[in-house]
C-alpha cells in the first residue's frame, strides 16, 4: 500500500498560516492552534502508524466530546502509534484554507490530515455526514472508498449514528459498531502489520472484517426490489459475518479513562472536567437510540471514579465536574459518591454537574448537597403531555411524578427549570399536545420566573421499536402553530422549536439507505453545503435538490416500514433481537410498560445472551425507592 | 497577600484573547495548587486582574496580571511552579509581591512600548521609509477611532531604521484613554500595500510618573 502524500507537504500548513497571517482574520483562532494544556505530541518519526481523529463539527463542539478523547489517549498511549486531531474548520477559516490552498490540517503538528494513515471520524448525529465528507474534500482525498484504491489513508467512522451506517456506506473503508475502546487498536495493530509488511489495502480489510464490531461495507452487496425496498444484502466473501455485530466494552473497570484530558483554551461547549460513571441506560424508552446502542448498562466503580475525579482535577485545573452517562442519576452508588467527593471539591472551590437526569430517580437530596449555591437550571424531561402516549414510548413516568418534581423543586428555590418534550410521536392524538399544554400551565401557575421548554420532533431511528413508524412531517407544522400561539399567552413559557425540515433530513439519513451516499456526495461536492445542523447554513431546498438529481424521494424513506420488510440496517447487529424490536413496537400502542432489567426481571431483548455480557452494576440488588 | 505578574504570550500564544488567557490563569493556578483567594458569593472565582492585555495577534513581553495569595511563598518558586504549568506560548517572565498601598497594576499601565517588523519588498525599501519619515516629521493626521489626532500625540517618540530584509519601526503609544491607539491602526496606516506580514511585540508597559518620566512596572513587582 502506497503512502499518498509528500513529505514536504508537513510544515508548510504552518508557514503558510503564519506568512499568510491567516489566523488574525478569523474568528476565535484558537480553535486551530492546538497546544492545549494536555495535549499530546508525538514523533510522527518514532512510530508505524499515524492516526488523525477527526470529529466533524467546530472545535468547541469536537473538543468536549468523551469518546474521541477516550480513543485519543488509548491510541497515543500505544508505543507504535500517535493520534491527532483536527476539526472542522468554521466557514471563515474553510475559505481562506481553500483561497491559500490549505489542506485540513490536524492541530498538534499542522500536518495535513491526507498524510496519516488512518482517518477515524467521530459522528454524534446525521446532520453532519455532509461536514464529514465536506472534509474529506479539504483533504483532498478522494471521497469515495472504491476510488481511493491502493493509497493510505484509510477511512473509517463511528459513533451512535452507525447503528445504521448505510448512508455513509460508499465513503468508508470500515465503520466501527459499537464501544471503540478494543477494536481500535486491533485495527491499528493490522495497519502495523501491513506497513511493515507492505501489504494491500485489501488484505487490511479482510483482517479488519475478522474484527467483532469492524463492518467492511464495500464486503457487502446490496440488491433493491423494484419498488423502494431492499431485496437482500449479500456478502463478497464467506468470510463476511451475515450480521456484523457490534463491539462491546464488557466492563469498564478494565479499560483506562483519559486523566490527563486536554483543557481547551476556546470556550467548549462542555468546558468541564469528565468521568463515565457508566455507559448504557436500559430504561427501554422506545424512541431512544442511545438506550439500544449502548446496552447493557456497564458502572463504573465509585471508589475508582473517586480517585479519577481527582487526578482529573489536579492535572487539568477545571473548575467543574461533570459526571456523565446517559441518566447519571441511576448509578446505583450516586450518593455514596457524591458524599466522597464533596469535601475535596468543595474545599478546591469546584462544582459538579449531573447533565441528564430522569425525574423518578432524580434525588433531590444528593443535587442539594452538590449544588453549593450555584443555581442554574433545572432540567427535567416529561417527553410527552399525557399518561397514555409516555406509556407507550416506554417513559415510565406518571403524572403524579412529574408534578412531585416540579413543585418540590419550586420549594427549594429554582427559579428557572427547563422542560424536555417530543412531538410527533406515534399513536399521538390532539389530546397529548392539549396534555403539554396544561402541564405547562400547571408548571408556570407554581410560580417559577422562567421555564424553558424544548419541544423537538421525534425522528424515527434505527435499532429502536419505532425504527417502523412513518415520520410525521406535515403534521409536525400544525402542531408548531399551536405552540407558538399558546407561547404568546403565558409570559414565563420560552417555547423552542426544531426545525421540521432538518429533522426531515435527519429522519432520512437515520433511515436511509446505501443510495444515500451519492445524495451527501452531491451535496457536498456540487452544492457546497455543509454544517446542516447549522440553522443559518442549512438548506433545505438544496437538499430537495440533491434528493431529486439522484432520483430518489423523501417519502421514499419517511415511510412507515413493514415489520418484515429487509430494513437497510438488518446486516448489522447491536446484539438486539430483532423479534424483541417487534415486540415492543407491537405492544407499545397498547401502553404497556416494560421495565428496566437493572430492577426487574429480563426483558429478554437478546444482547446479554448475543454478546455474551452482563448488566455491571455497583450495588447490586439495591431497589430504586421512591426518592421524593 | 497580592502577587503581580508580567507574563508574554508568544509564538501561537498570539492568538489567544484576553478571555482565554483570563481562563487559562485560572486553571493554571489550580494545578500549580497554589492557594490562591476567591471571589465571594454563589459562583466563587479566582480573583485575577489584568492590566491592559493585548488584542488578539499581537505578541507580548509586556502583559501584567494580579492575583492574591493565602500564604507567602518564596515568589521565585511561585513563579517557576505556575510556568511549569502553563501551555507554551504564555510564559511567566517576573513576578513580584506587591505593597498593600500600592495601586493595582491595571490602573497603572498608561504608556506600552512597541515594536513592528516588516518585511520590505524589494526596491520600495527606501521611499517607505521616507514616506513614513516624512509623515511623521509633518506631524499628519491619523484616526484611532475616537478622532483625528496629530501623529506626534498618539505615537510618540517614533524611530524607523532598515536593517536587512526588513523595516523596522518602534514607538510608545498609551493603552488607554483619548490618545490612545491600537497597533494594528498603526500598522494600517503606515502600510503601503496590502497583506505583507507585519509581526508586532509589545516590549514594555509603562506608568507615567511626574514630568512624564515613564516609570517600567516591573518596579512595582520588586517593591516588597
Amino acid at each position: 500500500m502506497r503512502i499518498s502524500p509528500l513529505k514536504s507537504d508537513i510544515g508548510k500548513v504552518v508557514k503558510t498560516l503564519l506568512n499568510k497571517d491567516i489566523l488574525k482574520t478569523v474568528e476565535r483562532p484558537s480553535r486551530y492552534i492546538g497546544e492545549e494544556w494536555n495535549s499530546i505530541k508525538k514523533d510522527r518519526n518514532k512510530v508505524k502508524v499515524l492516526v488523525a481523529l477527526i470529529f466533524p463539527d467546530v472545535y468547541e463542539v469536537g473538543i468536549s466530546h468523551l469518546g474521541l478523547r477516550i480513543l485519543y489517549h488509548i491510541i497515543n498511549s500505544l508505543d507504535f502509534a500517535l493520534a491527532e486531531r483536527a476539526y472542522s474548520p468554521w466557514i471563515d477559516m474553510e475559505s481562506q484554507m481553500e483561497k491559500y490552498d490549505i489542506p485540513l490540517f490536524t492541530v498538534e503538528s499542522k500536518s495535513p490530515v491526507s498524510s496519516f494513515d488512518l482517518i477515524g471520524f467521530s459522528l454524534q448525529s446525521e446532520l453532519l455526514y455532509t461536514n464529514m465528507v465536506n472534509c474529506l474534500r479539504l483533504s483532498g482525498i478522494e471521497p469515495y472508498t472504491s476510488d481511493r484504491k491502493d493509497t493510505f489513508p484509510l477511512v473509517i467512522a463511528g459513533g451512535p449514528t452507525t447503528a445504521n451506517p448505510e448512508p455513509i456506506a460508499d465513503f468508508m473503508d470500515a465503520i466501527v459498531i459499537g464501544d471503540g475502546e478494543e477494536v481500535i487498536v486491533d485495527m491499528i495493530k493490522v495497519i502495523k502489520e501491513a506497513k511493515e509488511n507492505e501489504l494491500s489495502k485489501d488484505y487490511i480489510l479482510k483482517k479488519w472484517a475478522e474484527i467483532q464490531g469492524v463492518y467492511i461495507p464495500s464486503f457487502y452487496h446490496v440488491e433493491y426490489l423494484e419498488t423502494d425496498r431492499i431485496k437482500a444484502v449479500i456478502p463478497r466473501y464467506s468470510f463476511c459475518p451475515s450480521k456484523v455485530k457490534k463491539a462491546v466494552v464488557r466492563d469498564l473497570n478494565e479499560q483506562p479513562f483519559p486523566i490527563k484530558q486536554i483543557v481547551p483554551y476556546a470556550p467548549a461547549v462542555h468546558d468541564r472536567a469528565v468521568v463515565e460513571v457508566f455507559r448504557g441506560c436500559n430504561r427501554g424508552c422506545r424512541f431512544c437510540q442511545a438506550g439500544t446502542f449502548y446496552r447493557p448498562v456497564r458502572e463504573r466503580n465509585k471508589d475508582s471514579l473517586v480517585e479519577m475525579i481527582k487526578d482529573i482535577l489536579k492535572s487539568t485545573g477545571y473548575e467543574e465536574v461533570g459526571l456523565l452517562s446517559l441518566n447519571t442519576s441511576d448509578y446505583t452508588s450516586l450518593s455514596d459518591l457524591t458524599k466522597e467527593i464533596l469535601p475535596y471539591l468543595r474545599k478546591k472551590h469546584i462544582s459538579v454537574s449531573i447533565p441528564s437526569s430522569r425525574i423518578d430517580s432524580f434525588d433531590f437530596n444528593v443535587n442539594e448537597s452538590i449544588d453549593s449555591g450555584r443555581r442554574t437550571a433545572l432540567t427535567l424531561a416529561p417527553e410527552a403531555g399525557t399518561q397514555r402516549l409516555r406509556n407507550i414510548i416506554n417513559k415510565g413516568i406518571t403524572e403524579e411524578e412529574i408534578k412531585i418534581a416540579l413543585r418540590k423543586a419550586y420549594e427549594m428555590g429554582w427559579q428557572r427549570i427547563k422542560l424536555y418534550f417530543m412531538i410527533g410521536l406515534p399513536y399521538e392524538e390532539e389530546k397529548d399536545i392539549d396534555g403539554i399544554l396544561s402541564l405547562l400551565d400547571w408548571a408556570s401557575s407554581l410560580g417559577f420566573r422562567k421555564i424553558n421548554v424544548s419541544i423537538s420532533n421525534f425522528i424515527p431511528k434505527a435499532w429502536t421499536p419505532f425504527q417502523f413508524v412513518r415520520q410525521k412531517v406535515e403534521e409536525i407544522y400544525g402542531i408548531q402553530k399551536r405552540l407558538k400561539a399558546f407561547s404568546r399567552t403565558n409570559r414565563r413559557l420560552h417555547i423552542s422549536l426544531s426545525s421540521p425540515q432538518r429533522s426531515l433530513i435527519e429522519g432520512i439519513l437515520s433511515r436511509g439507505d446505501r443510495r444515500l451516499s451519492r445524495v451527501i456526495y452531491t451535496m457536498v461536492y456540487k452544492k457546497n453545503e455543509r454544517f446542516d445542523d447549522c440553522p443559518d447554513l442549512f438548506s433545505f431546498s438544496r437538499w430537495q435538490e440533491a434528493m431529486n438529481e439522484n432520483g430518489l424521494s423523501f417519502t421514499m424513506y419517511t415511510r412507515e416500514r413493514d415489520v418484515n420488510e429487509i430494513l437497510p440496517w438488518d446486516h448489522i447487529s447491536l446484539g438486539i433481537d430483532k423479534e424483541y424490536i417487534k415486540r415492543e413496537y407491537n405492544i407499545s400502542k397498547t401502553g404497556i410498560l416494560t421495565p428496566d432489567c437493572r430492577w426487574n426481571q429480563c426483558c429478554d431483548c437478546g444482547v446479554c445472551m448475543d454478546l455474551n455480557v452482563r448488566n455491571v452494576l455497583c450495588k447490586i440488588g439495591e431497589q430504586h425507592e421512591d426518592r421524593h | 497577600m497580592r502577587i503581580g505578574i508580567r507574563f508574554a504570550k508568544t509564538g501561537f500564544g498570539v492568538y489567544l484573547s484576553h478571555l482565554e488567557i483570563m481562563r487559562l490563569f485560572a486553571r493554571a493556578l489550580r494545578r500549580a495548587d497554589i492557594e490562591v483567594k476567591y471571589s465571594q458569593g454563589f459562583n466563587p472565582r479566582i480573583k485575577m486582574i489584568f492590566s491592559t492585555p493585548s488584542p488578539v495577534g499581537l505578541a507580548s513581553v509586556a502583559e501584567y496580571a494580579e492575583f492574591e495569595v493565602l500564604d507567602e511563598e518564596d515568589i521565585e518558586d511561585v513563579k517557576n511552579k505556575i510556568n511549569a504549568v502553563l501551555p507554551v506560548g504564555v510564559r511567566i517572565l517576573n513576578a513580584g509581591y506587591i505593597d498593600k498601598g500600592i495601586s493595582n497594576l491595571m490602573e497603572c499601565a498608561r504608556i506600552s512600548e512597541y515594536l513592528l517588523i516588516r518585511k520590505v519588498n524589494f526596491d520600495a525599501d527606501e521611499a517607505l521609509l521616507a514616506t513614513i519619515k516624512g509623515k511623521y516629521e509633518r506631524d499628519e493626521k491619523i484616526s484611532n477611532g475616537k478622532g483625528f489626532f496629530g501623529l506626534r500625540t498618539l505615537i510618540q517618540d517614533l524611530s524607523v531604521e532598515k536593517k536587512g530584509d526588513k523595516i523596522f519601526l518602534h514607538y510608545f503609544s498609551h493603552v488607554k484613554g483619548k490618545n490612545a491607539i491600537r497597533y494594528d491602526d498603526v500598522i494600517r496606516y503606515f502600510s503601503a500595500e496590502k497583506g505583507i506580514l507585519t509581526m508586532a511585540f509589545r516590549l514594555n508597559t509603562f506608568d507615567i510618573g511626574k514630568d512624564e518620566i515613564k516609570i517600567n512596572l516591573n518596579e512595582y513587582l520588586r517593591r516588597c
